[in-house]
């Protein structure tokens, strides 16, 4: 009686684990498989929130980065960059250029036009709208003094950063520069124009 | 496909145990198989993008905590088939309850507070046992753990929070190069309320309780804001907190010294681990068989060390399996957060995945002796009747947010 049982027991042992086992195999495959449907597809259809945007390539513009140098420096540069000058010839005119559309409904790219002075901001009077949750309805102006732009923050909630630091006073704009209004980042380009 | 094998799987287990308890009673192990077929099938005509996954996973480690319980004491594996159906019925509900995911997303203050609320409550009118103070009721009569209920009102928090404040976090901290640290504005309330739990816990001497919780604010600022610099900064004030506590803290500095060297008080604090520790030896590569162990020896065998049972058990091999199925529930939970449609319901799958990922290193790496041993529940597997339902709780909200993903595939 004693050697059945433990021959029971013994086959009983491997044969749990090996049922164990042939659930895992079947789980896994089930998840390699979803996961090869994933990739397959290339980006899911929404992209993944959590992770962070990439940031998208500046093709067109070279020299742009945040914490750009001293202007100086940038308008020299752009007779000096031929991608740069050709893109200064189609607009004379000084614009903000979409960086990162973050959660507005803005796209990546878009070129907007200066006028004498652009009012920024949620609300639909404004020469910009930028509909981000976190841009106040009246956020920002930028307006010509003395032949220069000037960046100014209008009491906005979450704040008007310029290469990085959030603006107190006015400031005045150099091309290259990177303004940040909520989820959003513009580029001020002005190439040529002193 | 999902029913057959999880029938079968319950049905080896089945055939397990009537080897050395009697037939009739192996029945209960069948209650909770039955419990999860009639749960699939319930969820079954949705038609949708719910994950089929996640449910057999769960049935498969229910049926094994089960097995294991009865081994140990059968009063208590009928006690937790009892919670395992209320734990379905629960997961049920919540996936009824939660039509919009969402939707949820309002109440996360409500759930913030309600986590803070439950574990000040605790500290002040909560049962001690075995000198925590950790259980919250009418002694004898019915009593719950308001920490395991915290860890997923934390998770409903923590997800709604990020989401709404998420993307000016991410690009406060993107475009500005050399600062490290986003607004305290938008982050302030997220660290406070952190703060405020892991304090609690600390006095509570809930010592997994508070690492799983700050693993999980960890992942979530990764989550929101893509820097690993934030982990980093938070596995270096993790370690920084460690030394301190184990300084300032006589609780865990005893748990510290029988980490670090059982030898010393043996039939002491050191006792636990290295009983852990001979089940494992004992165990070798396939185990001593089911139900010829001596989990009797070990303490809390039960809940906090069921894994060392299951390691004398089973060995090796099976212990590999009830980690591979762990990976398996936490790598489904993160591909649905992936597949989620909507950002809050992403950053919840995310968030509770992560909390099943920890729970289980935690616990699991305490009974290995690679982590000082806490006490904690092993997911699924381990007796504790609010640990069960809470865990079921947070199965069904992860199966409503995959219910509004987009399917893998039509086929699939």
């Amino acid at each position: 009686m004693d050697m059945p049982l433990g021959l029971i027991l013994l086959i009983g042992k491997f044969a749990f684990l090996a049922a164990l086992y042939a659930f895992l195999t079947w789980a896994f495959r089930g998840l390699f498989r979803q996961m090869g449907l994933e990739a397959s597809a290339g980006v899911a259809p929404v992209p993944p929130q959590p992770a962070p945007r990439p940031v998208p390539a500046p093709v067109a513009h070279p020299v742009a980065s945040a914490g750009a140098p001293p202007a100086t420096a940038r308008s020299g540069a752009a007779d000096g960059s031929p991608l740069v000058s050709a893109i200064s010839h189609e607009h004379a005119r000084p614009r903000l250029v979409v960086q990162e559309p973050g959660q507005s409904r803005l796209l990546a790219g878009q070129v907007i036009e200066l006028t004498a002075a652009l009012t920024i901001g949620r609300a639909d009077d404004n020469g910009l709208v930028i509909d981000d949750r976190f841009c106040s309805s009246h956020h920002a102006l930028i307006f010509t003094h003395g032949g220069e732009r000037i960046l100014r923050d209008r009491d906005s909630t979450n704040g008007t950063y310029h290469n990085g630091r959030r603006i107190t006073g006015d400031v005045v704009l150099r091309d290259g520069d990177r303004i940040n209004i909520g989820t959003v980042a513009l580029d001020y380009r002005a190439p040529g124009i002193e | 496909m999902l029913t057959s094998t999880l029938v079968a799987t319950l049905g080896m287990v089945l055939v397990c145990l009537a080897q050395d308890q009697s037939l009739l009673r192996a029945l209960r192990v069948t209650t909770v198989g039955a419990g999860f077929v009639i749960t699939s099938l319930i969820l079954r005509p949705d038609g949708r993008g719910r994950d089929t996954h996640l449910l057999p996973y769960a049935s498969l480690l229910c049926g094994l905590g089960v097995v294991l319980l009865w081994r140990i004491a059968p009063a208590l594996a009928s006690k937790q088939v009892v919670w395992m159906v209320l734990g379905l019925a629960a997961l049920l509900a919540t996936y009824w309850l939660v039509d919009d995911v969402a939707g949820l997303a309002r109440w996360k203050y409500t759930a913030g507070a309600l986590a803070v609320a439950l574990l000040g409550v605790t500290m002040v009118l909560g049962i001690e046992v075995n000198g925590a103070r950790l259980w919250l009721g009418i002694r004898d009569f019915f009593v719950f753990q308001p920490g395991e209920v915290a860890k997923v009102l934390m998770c409903l928090f923590l997800a709604g929070y990020v989401a709404d404040k998420g993307p000016i976090i991410r690009a406060q901290v993107s475009f500005r190069p050399g600062v490290v640290l986003p607004g305290l504005k938008y982050v302030g309330p997220l660290i406070l309320m952190v703060m405020f739990c892991l304090a609690i816990f600390v006095m509570q001497r809930d010592l997994g309780a508070a690492a799983l919780f700050f693993g999980l604010f960890v992942a979530v600022t990764y989550l929101a804001t893509g820097r690993k610099v934030y982990a980093l900064l938070s596995v270096i004030l993790f370690l920084a907190g460690m030394v301190a506590a184990t300084r300032f803290f006589p609780h865990v500095s005893v748990r510290v010294g029988a980490w670090l060297n059982p030898w010393a008080d043996a039939q002491g604090g050191g006792y636990q681990i290295l009983q852990s520790l001979y089940s494992l030896a004992a165990g070798g590569v396939s185990g001593v068989g089911m139900g010829q162990g001596f989990p009797e020896l070990l303490p809390a065998a039960g809940t906090d060390m069921i894994f060392s049972v299951a390691a004398e058990e089973l060995g090796l091999a099976g212990t590999f399996a009830l980690l591979l199925l762990y990976v398996l529930v936490t790598a489904r939970s993160y591909s649905i957060a992936w597949r989620a449609r909507h950002p809050y319901g992403a950053l919840l799958a995310a968030c509770l995945a992560t909390v099943f990922g920890l729970q289980t290193l935690v616990i699991v790496g305490g009974c290995l002796r690679l982590v000082p041993l806490t006490g904690i529940t092993l997911p699924f597997v381990s007796y504790g009747g609010t640990s069960v339902v809470v865990n079921f709780i947070a199965l069904g909200l992860l199966l409503a947010v995959s219910r509004d993903c987009l399917p893998p595939s039509p086929d699939a």
